[in-house]
């Protein structure tokens, strides 16, 4: 898979945003001429599916003649939105055939105009929410499916930090109160037959032990490139400060998803908690410590200076000859 | 401080703190090393700036020791840190 961010412009501003700081500022759209580039690079990367995001993406003015150019070349087609469009774009959507064409529409709360939206995409749409506190209230999402017939499942994620940036996240040590509030609320949900899906980050010990099984495996820690309108590839938008690659011809998202699995392999020691180190989940492959991003929360770096006085080496130097003479090692662990 | 031998901690070498002892990562070599206490816990007052008397002390300490076994458990780490890149010497004169 691989994300394709078609514009930098948003009309929300959501606190728990992580892809501002990928941008740099920049506020700019993909040109037909490079979503073309775009598409090329899915084609040879084998990925059947264009999953257009933002920003918002239908801001874009170019929005449903990129919907059109995907599904000419046989692809399907995901469209991640806050909900708020222009009539043009709703409207391309609204036409799309449903089999080939779904839109996740993230929502924070009751937003003016969204509701608009979902009545006229119905079954077209599926809705995702962030979870950016552990005190959030998702009983509105059960109301938004019945009233506007959405697809009856839920996408959840949670609010990851940037690496390098300021938005507001759900911190790790929330996550077990999140996990129970989400586990208590799975079980509404199932009871009116609306599934959930969990999005990347999670871990099975946020959640009660009982919760385990319709949890699943999870989505672990995989990030999908995201690739910004300026023809850049980050390895996701949380990441993005640790490394870019360029879309460049003849690569594809294997070749960049393994540099950049290259450049993290370093840090995936570290998960998301201390107890991650020895937790018998994570060793036997059913957890991958949380996202990156927030592990990295964790890190504590330099710089530093120690010193080492003269007499204290002079004593470890007496003992390194004697040790020597004696044809034994010196040190501690002798 | 005299002559002895200064240590840094170089910029692409970053820490933390686990539930069983500290893991040091460093990018510029990709390479990982989990610190068990009493180790972990030298490297943790090294970073925080405590001088090389008082750590020796706090590990004779912490790790029932004699004074002199710390002294050469604390040298011992450093070297092995220097040798992995998780320290570098800043000078020294041998």
């Amino acid at each position: 898979m691989a994300n394709i961010s078609i514009t930098t412009v948003c009309h929300r501003d959501c606190g728990y945003c992580f892809a501002r700081d990928a941008w740099n500022g920049a506020v700019r759209h993909m040109t037909i001429e490079d979503y073309q580039r775009a598409l090329d690079f899915l084609a040879r990367s084998g990925i059947d599916q264009a999953r257009l995001l933002g920003g918002e993406p239908t801001l874009n003015p170019h929005f449903p003649r990129m919907v059109d150019l995907a599904l000419a070349r046989g692809l399907r087609v995901l469209v991640f939105t806050g909900g708020l469009m222009p009539e043009a774009a709703l409207q391309r959507l609204e036409q799309a055939p449903a089999d080939r064409v779904a839109v996740l529409v993230n929502v924070n709360g009751d937003e003016p105009g969204q509701a608009h939206a979902l009545q006229r995409l119905g079954r077209r749409a599926v809705l995702g929410f962030n979870i950016h506190t552990p005190a959030f209230e998702p009983d509105f999402l059960l109301d938004l499916i019945r009233q506007h017939g959405l697809t009856p499942s839920i996408r959840f994620g949670l609010a990851h930090p940037s690496v390098d940036g300021s938005n507001r996240f759900l911190h790790p040590r929330h996550y077990a109160a999140a996990g129970e509030r989400l586990a208590r609320f799975a079980e509404r949900a199932r009871a009116a037959g609306i599934g959930l899906e969990l999005d990347c980050g999670f871990v099975p010990c946020m959640f009660p032990p009982e919760a385990w099984e319709w949890i699943g495996p999870g989505a672990g820690c995989a990030p999908i490139p995201d690739i910004l309108p300026d023809l850049t590839l980050v390895a996701c938008y949380p990441l993005a400060a640790l490394g870019r690659e360029p879309l460049e011809n003849g690569r594809g998202a294997g070749d960049v998803r393994g540099r950049f699995d290259a450049l993290f392999a370093v840090y995936r020691p570290a998960g998301v908690f201390r107890a991650c180190s020895g937790c018998a989940l994570r060793e036997s492959g059913r957890c991958e410590g949380g996202c990156l991003a927030a592990a990295m929360l964790r890190l504590r770096r330099g710089p530093f200076e120690f010193s080492v006085a003269e007499e204290r080496l002079h004593e470890q130097r007496t003992e390194a000859s004697r040790s020597a003479r004696q044809g034994q090692p010196a040190g501690f662990h002798q | 401080m005299g002559s002895g031998i200064k240590y840094r901690c170089p910029p692409q070498v970053a820490w933390t703190v686990e539930s069983d002892g500290i893991l040091l990562l460093n990018a510029a070599t990709a390479s990982s090393r989990r610190l068990r206490y009493p180790e972990a816990a030298v490297w943790d007052w090294i970073s925080r700036g405590e001088s090389c008397d008082r750590i020796m002390r706090k590990t004779a300490a912490v790790a029932k020791m004699e004074t002199e076994t710390a002294r050469r458990l604390v040298l011992e780490a450093v070297r092995s840190w220097v040798e992995a890149g998780f320290l570098v010497v800043e000078n020294g004169d041998g």
